[in-house]
């Protein structure tokens, strides 16, 4: 069953000189409860702007422009703030990036996660907020005791691991993971990896994760999005993605990661930029940096083709025919 | 008066290594396991409390000890000694991890290229200091020079920056580089391009260079031989194919198998290892890995194991290699 669905998601920045900015355009996808989804994407790729508009936190300067996003059955563009604020930790719910931020430095881990219990109402006594905690804790692989710490007493795990845990607080069905694993050490980031999968199995959760890290969504992703210039390049299953990709920004991507047991295969950058969102191209936005483009690329957007079912791209086919 | 009784962290320990005229040797490890302590001491940016660092047969060491004595006991030979390290500053460089962070965001690019002339006195005219710096610039990728050189580092993309940072470290010609986690900071899609600049800085120039990272995968495609560090000490040694395709350290072993491979019909069976590295002042006795390790027997609590040759030119240090 679906749980979310974006259909047509157009999101733009005002800008200080009062232009529309467009950071996102038309961005569809679906999730099903128990799946996972990676979108990738290098920095200013769209990426931030989708999730943050999924969960309606944009900045003050962003806009939605049209689309919707609907969570099981409701579209959360129509709701009202108090509305959304409802949803919001209950229903869907983050993993912020940077966990030492996220967290407050003067309070307890503990106290952190009974807040956000008391503010959704889910349990009736400090005494039952305590516990939760714990028990939350203990479900992310940190003793219980160790709640009332302070954040500068965590390592870099142990605070992701924290954040994890206040984002499940409120029992949502969907879970937005952004850059989980970015800025920790290999060892420390498998574990965090196989903490999400696990959850994402006994709790049966929709997971998004944001990431530029293909490995990432290599190793715990059931589906892909790949986005570009703030719009969907390419979408399919992970195995479609990375064994079979049609459109040349995912071909490139992929092959400037290094894979460890190939460690001949030659690494080759992009190179280049993204474009800068009050310079966007008027025809594909890869053209630019594309190496099979044509003349209609750069004058046309192209459209998404349906290349297999449920493997979709937007790609003048023609002109890499001829390449 | 009450005193805290102190103790000493050995931030790293009977650590030994050689590095040939040329070569890239990859230093890897977790944080805290000593590998940006080992590349600041290579650099006598920090001193080692015993041991001898030898760059082209001169002790590094010696002349860092030299060099903190500055200002106090100004003799003749603490002065000779200060030159020799700002001879051995102009030999070996390092470029660091973050060019968001590294660089002088007031300074324009020709200035923060010209700034190590300035310090080493090279170059007598104007002509002569921006031709140095042209030859850096191009020699870094950032070609024309001319259309950079009044530039601010925030009107550079991250992989600009890094290579501005490289720039900077290779306008002294220098014959060593210390590359401290040079491109975890940029984008995947530019990480490439900063390794072959690496790659071809030692194959054109034959610089040689130490890049310490805890990215398995990064290091696997350009440097020669690896060396993988634990708490402070190396625990295996040896060709960078050999320690990828066959480890024999477990550390080693569950290190390369959790390296996400790009592409999940590839999704291997993952050793991931319970824990963190433990705080070098409470360090385990016998093998330091034995707590967290997947294979340790008894002895191996005993037992401090010495680095065994595996064949020719690979070491590991564990009992039961």
């Amino acid at each position: 069953m679906t749980t979310l669905e974006v259909r047509n998601l157009s999101v733009s920045y005002l800008s200080e000189e009062g232009a529309l900015l467009n950071a996102a355009e038309d961005v569809s996808f679906q999730l099903n409860q128990g799946k996972s989804l990676g979108i990738v994407g290098e920095s200013g790729c769209g990426k931030t702007t989708v999730m943050m508009a999924l969960l309606r936190l944009l900045p003050d300067a962003g806009r939605i422009i049209q689309g919707q996003v609907i969570l099981e059955g409701e579209d959360l563009l129509r709701y009202s703030e108090a509305e959304m604020s409802a949803v919001r930790w209950s229903k869907i719910s983050i993993v912020f990036q940077g966990a030492m931020n996220a967290l407050n430095p003067v309070r307890t881990i503990e106290s952190q996660i009974a807040e956000t219990l008391r503010i959704h109402d889910v349990e009736k006594t400090k005494q039952r907020e305590r516990e939760r905690a714990g028990e939350l804790l203990e479900m992310v692989g940190i003793p219980p005791e160790r709640g009332r710490q302070y954040p500068h007493q965590y390592s870099g795990g142990m605070r992701q691991r924290a954040v994890i845990a206040m984002a499940l607080a409120c029992n949502p069905r969907v879970i937005i993971a952004d850059e989980p694993t970015t800025a920790l050490d290999v060892m420390i980031q498998a574990q965090i990896l196989k903490l999400l999968v696990r959850l994402q199995r006994e709790l049966n959760l929709a997971l998004i994760v944001v990431t530029h890290d293909l490995g990432v969504v290599a190793e715990i992703c059931d589906n892909v999005l790949v986005m570009y210039g703030g719009r969907v390049a390419e979408t399919g299953t992970g195995d479609a993605i990375f064994n079979d990709p049609q459109h040349p920004y995912t071909q490139r991507l992929l092959q400037a990661f290094p894979d460890i047991e190939n460690p001949h295969a030659e690494m080759v950058s992009i190179p280049g930029i993204p474009p800068r969102l009050d310079d966007l191209p008027p025809g594909c936005r890869f053209a630019p940096r594309c190496y099979v483009c044509g003349d209609r690329c750069h004058k046309e957007m192209p459209p998404m083709i349906e290349y297999k079912p449920g493997h979709l791209f937007a790609c003048h086919l023609d002109y890499r025919k001829i390449s | 008066m009450l005193r805290r009784p102190y103790k000493v962290v050995h931030a790293v320990d009977d650590v030994s290594f050689e590095v040939q005229r040329g070569e890239i040797l990859a230093l890897v490890g977790e944080s805290g396991s000593g590998k940006t302590t080992v590349g600041m001491n290579v650099l006598g940016l920090q001193v080692p409390t015993a041991g001898r660092i030898l760059f082209d047969h001169h002790d590094v060491a010696d002349w860092a000890r030299g060099n903190l004595v500055r200002g106090r006991t100004e003799d003749i030979a603490s002065k000779r000694r200060r030159e020799q390290v700002l001879a051995l500053r102009r030999r070996a460089q390092i470029i660091f991890q973050d060019p968001y962070e590294s660089l002088n965001p007031r300074q324009k690019v020709y200035e923060t290229v010209s700034e190590p002339l300035e310090i080493h006195g090279i170059g007598r005219t104007k002509e002569e200091k921006e031709a140095l710096v042209r030859k850096a610039l191009e020699g870094s990728g950032l070609a024309p020079a001319d259309h950079f050189w009044d530039r601010y580092p925030e009107r550079l993309s991250g992989g600009q920056r890094q290579r501005l940072v490289i720039a900077s470290a290779l306008v002294l010609e220098p014959e060593l580089l210390v590359a401290d986690e040079p491109v975890s900071m940029l984008d995947v899609s530019i990480r490439a391009e900063i390794l072959s600049l690496l790659n071809e800085l030692r194959e054109q120039r034959g610089i040689t260079i130490l890049y310490t990272t805890h990215d398995l995968a990064t290091a696997g495609i350009f440097t020669d031989r690896m060396a993988v560090m634990y708490l402070g000490r190396i625990v295996e040694l040896g060709p960078t194919e050999a320690v990828l395709s066959e480890p024999r350290h477990p550390y080693t072993q569950a290190l390369v198998s959790v390296v996400p491979a790009p592409n999940p019909r590839r999704r291997r069976k993952q050793v991931v290892l319970e824990g963190e590295v433990p705080n070098p002042i409470d360090l385990p006795t016998g093998c330091r890995f034995h707590p967290r390790c997947p294979q340790a027997k008894e002895e191996c609590s005993r037992i401090d194991p010495r680095p065994v040759p595996v064949s020719e030119d690979h070491q590991a240090a564990c009992l039961f290699v």
